[in-house]
């Protein structure tokens, strides 16, 4: 039945062919882990003709008529196949084709992806991995990828930088993070649906991959199904609009391709109260493929983007604030909404890639790729005026140690909600109020400079980043049984960060030095220079200042697999070799450190090796049992090598590289019915460095935290069943349970920006067995779907989360923490454990209609479609869902009062929907 | 290509459909500033009566007005203002840091005092928004910043408040009167043994009480704190007039400066530096009122009343430079002879006027020495030019004639010239006093003086001839 509707869904018109001549085709279908796929459908584009395959994955077409054409294969919808083919003779044997990505109409990919910018999230998720990642047939990715996303799921609990990117063979991690920065390719969908996900330790031709697994997309041009797609997608989430139009040629005469996409996402407001969205995407790849055995490729594509963002908050903010989303970021100005928390971010990518079949078993795919482009997050900034941040834990009304006051603040704020919002209006009032003469003004004696000075302005946060890769993929198989898998890759990386003025609310100037210093240290007046080379530099709109300084790195790697091959076992083996040296340059001279600010700090060199090796036995065509194992070195990550890269060139003592072990084993059943995966793993990270920063404005300064020796385990299991029960309908249940843990009692180094003396050494933090935040560590899911023969489904989907803890502060796991509280005290309990949030459920909808225009409308040409797609997410409107939070990381080390700094919280959205529509013309 | 047409219209459409755009352009907001629209209903003075020496939380609708005279924008004012009214000044203590970005020196403020507390502070009278019970005794609390918004108001900005001129001793009379209030010390100077030192210790943050005191000796407390942002910096080492606001902490009376440049103390030091004033430019110093004369200065002049005729009294010595003249008036009598060239020095010393003329008042005899002999020529004078400026130095008028009085000296004789008449006062003391003065036109030479009326003296009969 489901295939027969298929065929009617994807079967084209036959176009009137000549009878002449005609062919057979013969082949044999094989998935990404290279067994046969059983059920696919392998049809020829624009003919009536199509075949299931066997149970081996074989497959014969007949009645071919000759010319070229397009062979497709659709599996469960999905077309995870697609090439050119010259039928010239009449017996044409394809032999083995391997899938060539996870191509896919799966539905969920039109669901808009969540933007989550990497500062929202610095210190633990996944950023928005997950909304590209949504086609996957594999149901457990899907739904880690997609339905978990509320949750802001981590696969298998592991930090972002442990999964690698790929796209048309360029490695996309950013080094100074280590993470996938998604958010580059927002918005183009319709061209980013190649893509082969890797998750854990399998083998992978394409590269070695990390812990997590790869993530390989591909925008080649040949790639993109030949069609034109317009769609318009409504939704009330981060953006309210989304427009997408995309052209690709396919394959035309003569070997090009050509493939376009523009995308416009937008909303003057998104679902939390003052955030909007202005988003632009383009895409172009342009392909030609030079007689069979070559072919180049030039994709280049960006996401120009201004996001207004929220900012998470304190929970009595959050419950004054009424049962919407509470956002401090924005203030009324104007009678509008400023949003002072602005991203706005554009790296456009260039990629050049080369595949090159040498032989019929030999490939070489060579890529290179230059990113550039800049990030901007704006912020407030203020120079001896009080803390604007309206959630500033000194106006929370808490804080006021009066009952009756508190009582009086609490209703203030309860009848008057916009105090909880930024005063612009005030910070305008205060600047203009502001006439002040700067002596020595850019650092020229007797210069005076008199004007407004600003006391408030809005700064820029900028990451300007160039990074430029040269990769080569080496296949080939060997006789029968061995598959040999090499890469060489080289990864550069030049990122600028900097701070500079955006907007000088109604002053004259800003001036570039620190003001606490001025009162700190009245008998140095050099500390109070940001940069000694440039003294008292008078600021404009645009000119830099704070801090200015690069990051460098230089990645060579290499490496090398060996697969081999049986009928019932496989084996692999492969290992890495990874050198990294990276250095930071600054252009600044700080006050406080003026021997070690300014230029090339020392280069940290670190030579890294990986090894990795599993078994894969085949029972039969359907069950198969894996176990791989992994073991690697990994060198620090410059965010955290340097104790303060903002001010100084000083590295973390007892820098060393991280240790990681891990293993898995598992099960999969593939059958036409059924779909099952069963997964454990076991990784240890250790020797990991991690370093924190914040602001103390009791030191009235930066506080540097670097925590070394820090050891974590994640072990778990993972269950994933996709079964058809009866005449289209489905059930899909999905888990993933682990445990995320700390196993070491980290050694914390805290140093300050204002003094070059470190304020303690190796101070033991104690979180032996605390959990690592930012993941639920469980999370299920369960769906019903039913398709109806008449072009509809819908799907629903109940979700629960559990095990989620906040993060927490390392300064209150530590002896000078409690040395004054009492150990048999609440207090001391409440002090040192950590805070698990309430388990949560969302219940989700999507459905979606797929129209045939021209079965009604005669006279087109061109087969063409209709789609509409309507989902609506957490349908309860849980309102009050938190999947996140983090202790601030300030403790009041005198009173011991906890609800001092407390803790801020994430909260997932409350009911939303989306609905789109989508023209196709193929 | 009819296939590529279609697409490209569809792309067309769709980037005019992108068009629509996400706005972000803000209007500044207009120049805040203006008094909010509420009038006081009670003065800072009145308040101040209403105030029993017990914290006392106000429950009625008072409204005050004033002008803030101090912020924290130095750092030497901690979560305090200072605002007054033209009757006095009140001290509010806010919650918060860097307060002068909203409430800035000269800019006016409304009080809406219900809710708030009054109380003192070792005698310095505050308003505060609690009661802290958890203080033994129980202490006014800082208003919590987040609901300053709801008593304080924001007004005009830049409203000029004029500073008392008072001196030291004035101060120390009324602490309670002055307390709260800006006022000016004029010539007054760091204590010397303070000289060289910081205003306070901003490296440990450690306030200090300087001693700022006149050339009289006269002292006052001025309190430095050592957060705020001159405290390392050295005190000034001249003489100059200070704006403070007057403070005081128990039974001390002090002064809190809002920045260095209150202590414009650029000139020069009680008794030192260059010593010498003119006597015309020390008449200018004279205010009307008894005026302190300039510190460290000394006039030179040659000695133009006569002691030996004893027509001047015996503490008196009219002395004249190039510039004017000025009676010098002891504490006893002298022993300076006309033509004598003395020094005599006036720091500090009272500048004042007898009957309205002016005069160095209570000069001890130490304070003169003769430094040599000198002559002054008389200036030639009509009556009607015997003016203010020309007060005590020595003229000559042609052509006058005495009249009346019996012919004798002793006493007032009408003096007439073409342009008018004047008196002619010879004491009885005087050795020619009993004589008859000359008839007819005569050029008289005499010191023009003053006894609440113009009148001018001779030194001896020999004066006119």
């Amino acid at each position: 039945m489901g295939r027969k509707l298929l065929l009617i869904l994807f079967t084209t018109l036959s176009s009137l062919s000549s009878f002449a001549q005609t062919a057979q085709l013969k082949g044999r279908i094989l998935n990404l882990q290279e067994a046969p796929i059983e059920g696919a459908i392998v049809e020829i584009a624009g003919e009536s003709l199509n075949v299931v395959t066997g149970q081996d994955g074989s497959f014969v077409l007949e009645g071919i008529p000759f010319g070229i054409k397009s062979v497709r294969v659709l599996l469960d919808k999905s077309v995870i196949l697609e090439m050119p083919i010259t039928i010239d003779q009449p017996l044409i044997n394809l032999g083995d084709l391997k899938q060539s990505a996870e191509r896919s109409q799966n539905q969920v990919e039109n669901i808009p992806t969540m933007t989550l910018s990497d500062s929202d999230m610095k210190d633990g998720s996944a950023q928005n991995v997950s909304g590209v990642l949504s086609a996957s047939r594999d149901p457990f990715i899907s739904a880690t990828s997609f339905t978990f996303m509320a949750v802001r799921f981590r696969l298998r609990g592991y930090d972002a930088s442990h999964f690698t990117t790929l796209m048309n063979g360029a490695p996309m991690n950013d080094l100074v993070t280590g993470r996938t920065i998604w958010s580059l390719w927002g918005g183009l969908n319709d061209v980013m649906r190649n893509r082969e996900n890797s998750l854990g330790l399998m083998p992978n031709t394409d590269l070695y991959g990390g812990v997590g697994g790869t993530f390989s997309l591909d925008s080649r041009a040949s790639r993109q199904r030949k069609e034109l797609r317009v769609s318009y997608a409504a939704t009330n989430r981060q953006y309210r609009n989304r427009l997408m139009a995309t052209y690709s040629t396919g394959l035309m005469k003569g070997g090009w391709a050509v493939s376009a996409s523009v995308s416009r996402r937008w909303a003057q407001e998104g679902y939390v109260p003052g955030t909007f969205y202005d988003g632009y995407s383009y895409f172009l790849a342009v392909e030609k493929l030079f007689g069979l055995n070559h072919t180049v490729n030039l994709t280049v594509f960006g996401a120009p983007t201004r996001l207004g963002r929220s900012t998470p908050s304190v929970e009595q903010f959050y419950l004054l604030a009424g049962p919407n989303f509470y956002n401090p970021s924005w203030g009324w100005q104007d009678g509008k909404k400023r949003n002072a928390n602005v991203n706005e971010f554009h790296t456009p990518v260039v990629i050049l890639s080369h595949e090159w079949k040498i032989k019929d078993n030999i490939t070489l795919e060579t890529t290179g790729s230059f990113l550039f482009g800049t990030n901007n997050s704006s912020a407030l900034d203020w120079n001896n005026a009080p803390d604007p941040r309206p959630d500033f834990y000194r106006y929370l009304p808490t804080f006021i140690e009066d009952s009756a006051l508190r009582v009086e603040a609490f209703n203030l704020y309860a009848n008057n909600k916009d105090l909880m919002q930024i005063n612009w209006d005030r910070m305008y009032q205060a600047n203009r109020a502001s006439l002040e003469t700067i002596q020595d003004a850019d650092g020229i004696p007797g210069n005076q400079v008199t004007g407004k000075r600003a006391r408030y302005i809005v700064e820029d946060r900028v990451i300007d980043n160039k990074r430029a890769t040269f990769y080569t993929n080496y296949n080939h198989s060997i006789g029968d049984h061995l598959d040999v898998a090499a890469g060489l890759m080289y990864v550069y990386q030049n990122s600028r960060y900097f701070k500079k003025v955006k907007d000088l609310l109604g002053a004259d100037f800003y001036v570039d030095v620190n003001q606490f210093a001025i009162r700190d240290f009245p008998d140095d007046p050099n500390t109070q220079q940001n940069d000694l080379n440039r003294p008292n530099r008078i600021l404009k709109e645009g000119d830099v200042f704070g801090y200015d300084y690069r990051a460098i790195i230089h990645r060579p790697s290499a490496w090398l697999q060996l697969n081999y091959k049986t009928n019932h076992i496989d084996v692999f083996a492969a290992g890495e070799l990874t050198y990294t040296a990276y250095w930071r340059d600054g252009n600044m001279r700080n006050g406080f450190f003026p021997e070690n600010s300014f230029g090339k700090s020392e280069i940290l060199k670190f030579f890294i090796y990986s090894l990795k090796g599993g078994v894969t036995g085949k029972i039969d065509g359907r069950n198969y049992v894996f176990a791989h194992g992994l073991y690697q070195t990994r060198a620090p990550l410059f965010e955290n090598a340097f104790l303060s890269p903002r001010t100084r060139n000083q590295v973390a003592g007892g820098l060393s590289n991280e240790v990681n072990y891990s293993a898995e084993a598992g099960y999969n059943l593939r059958t036409p019915r059924v779909k099952l995966k069963l997964a454990g793993y076991y990784t240890e990270f250790r020797n990991q460095t991690n370093t924190v920063n914040f602001f103390h404005d009791d030191f009235r300064t930066f506080v540097n935290y670097t925590l070394t020796g820090m050891n974590t385990r994640h072990f778990g299991g993972e269950a994933a069943v996709d079964a058809s029960i009866w005449k289209g309908i489905g059930i899909t249940a999905v888990a993933a349970v682990g445990r995320y843990q700390y196993t070491s009692r980290p050694e914390a180094t805290i140093t300050r920006d204002n003094t070059s003396a470190t304020v303690a050494d190796k101070q033991t933090v104690y979180i032996n067995n605390f959990n690592v935040a930012g993941s639920p560590q469980l999370a299920s899911s369960i769906g019903l779907s039913y398709r109806s023969p008449y072009f509809w489904f819908v799907n629903l989907s109940f979700n629960y989360y559990d095990w989620m803890w906040t993060d927490f502060n390392p300064a209150r796991r530590t002896q000078p923490a409690l040395d004054l509280v009492d150990p048999n005290s609440s207090l001391w309990q409440q002090t040192i454990s950590q805070e698990r949030l309430k388990h949560q459920f969302t219940l989700d909808f999507f459905g979606g209609y797929s129209f045939k225009i021209d079965k009604y409308a005669k006279g087109l040409k061109r087969p063409m479609y209709l789609q509409l797609n309507a989902g609506v997410n957490n349908m309860l409107n849980n309102t009050n869902m938190r999947y996140g939070g983090f202790e601030q990381l300030r403790f009041d080390f005198f009173e011991s009062n906890l609800n001092k700094f407390p803790s801020r919280y994430f909260y997932n959205f409350g009911a939303t929907y989306f609905i789109s529509l989508v023209f196709r013309m193929n | 290509m009819k296939f590529l047409r279609f697409p490209t219209l569809m792309f067309l459409l769709l980037l005019a459909g992108m068009s629509s755009c996400v706005k972000d352009k803000f209007d500044e907001p207009p120049f805040d500033g203006e008094d909010p629209n509420m009038e006081a209903n009670i003065t800072i003075a009145q308040l101040k009566l209403m105030y029993t020496g017990e914290l006392m939380r106000m429950d009625t609708d008072l409204i005050i007005k004033g002008v803030v005279i101090a912020d924290d924008r130095s750092g030497n004012f901690y979560k305090t203002l200072i605002i007054q009214d033209e009757t006095a000044g009140i001290a509010l203590r806010l919650d918060g840091t860097n307060l002068y970005n909203d409430y800035p020196i000269g800019r006016r403020l409304f009080v809406k005092l219900n809710g708030l507390v009054m109380g003192d502070y070792n005698n310095l009278l505050q308003i505060g928004g609690y009661i802290d019970s958890t203080q033994s005794p129980a202490e006014l609390a800082e208003l919590p910043i987040n609901l300053a918004g709801q008593h304080v108001f924001k007004g005009k900005y830049n409203v000029q408040v004029e500073p008392i001129v008072v001196t030291i001793p004035q101060l120390l009379a009324d602490v309670n009167g002055y307390q709260n209030r800006l006022i000016r010390l004029d010539s007054v100077e760091v204590k010397s043994s303070e000289l060289g030192l910081t205003y306070a210790d901003g490296v440990n943050k450690i306030s200090y009480n300087r001693t700022i005191k006149d050339c009289n000796g006269s002292t006052i407390i001025v309190r430095n704190s050592g957060y705020s942002l001159f405290a390392n910096q050295p005190l000034p080492g001249g003489r100059g007039n200070m704006t403070a606001v007057m403070s005081v902490y128990g039974s001390d009376a002090q002064l809190l400066i809002r920045d260095t440049t209150d202590m414009p103390f650029y000139g020069e030091r009680c008794g030192g530096g260059n010593p010498m004033i003119s006597i015309g430019a020390l008449r200018t110093t004279f205010t009307g009122t008894a005026t302190t004369a300039p510190d460290g200065k000394k006039i030179k002049g040659i000695v133009i009343s006569d002691r030996s005729f004893t027509n001047v009294d015996s503490k008196n010595m009219y002395i004249q430079d190039s510039t004017g003249g000025i009676v010098v008036r002891f504490t006893a009598a002298h022993s300076f002879n006309v033509g004598d060239e003395v020094e005599v020095d006036v720091s500090g010393l009272e500048l004042s006027e007898y009957r309205s003329l002016l005069q160095v008042n209570n000069v001890p005899l130490t304070n003169a020495v003769k430094t040599g002999t000198g002559t002054i020529s008389p200036q030639v004078v009509t009556v009607s030019g015997l003016s203010e400026a020309r007060e005590s130095t020595l003229v000559t008028i042609l052509g006058a004639t005495l009249s009346g009085n019996s012919g004798n000296y002793s006493g007032s004789v009408t003096l007439t010239d073409a342009t008018g008449t004047t008196t002619l006062y010879t004491y009885s003391s005087a050795s020619f006093s009993a004589t008859a003065y000359p008839s007819g036109s005569r050029n008289i030479t005499c010191i023009i003086s003053q006894f609440n009326n113009r009148q001018v003296l001779i030194r001896s009969p020999a004066d006119i001839q």
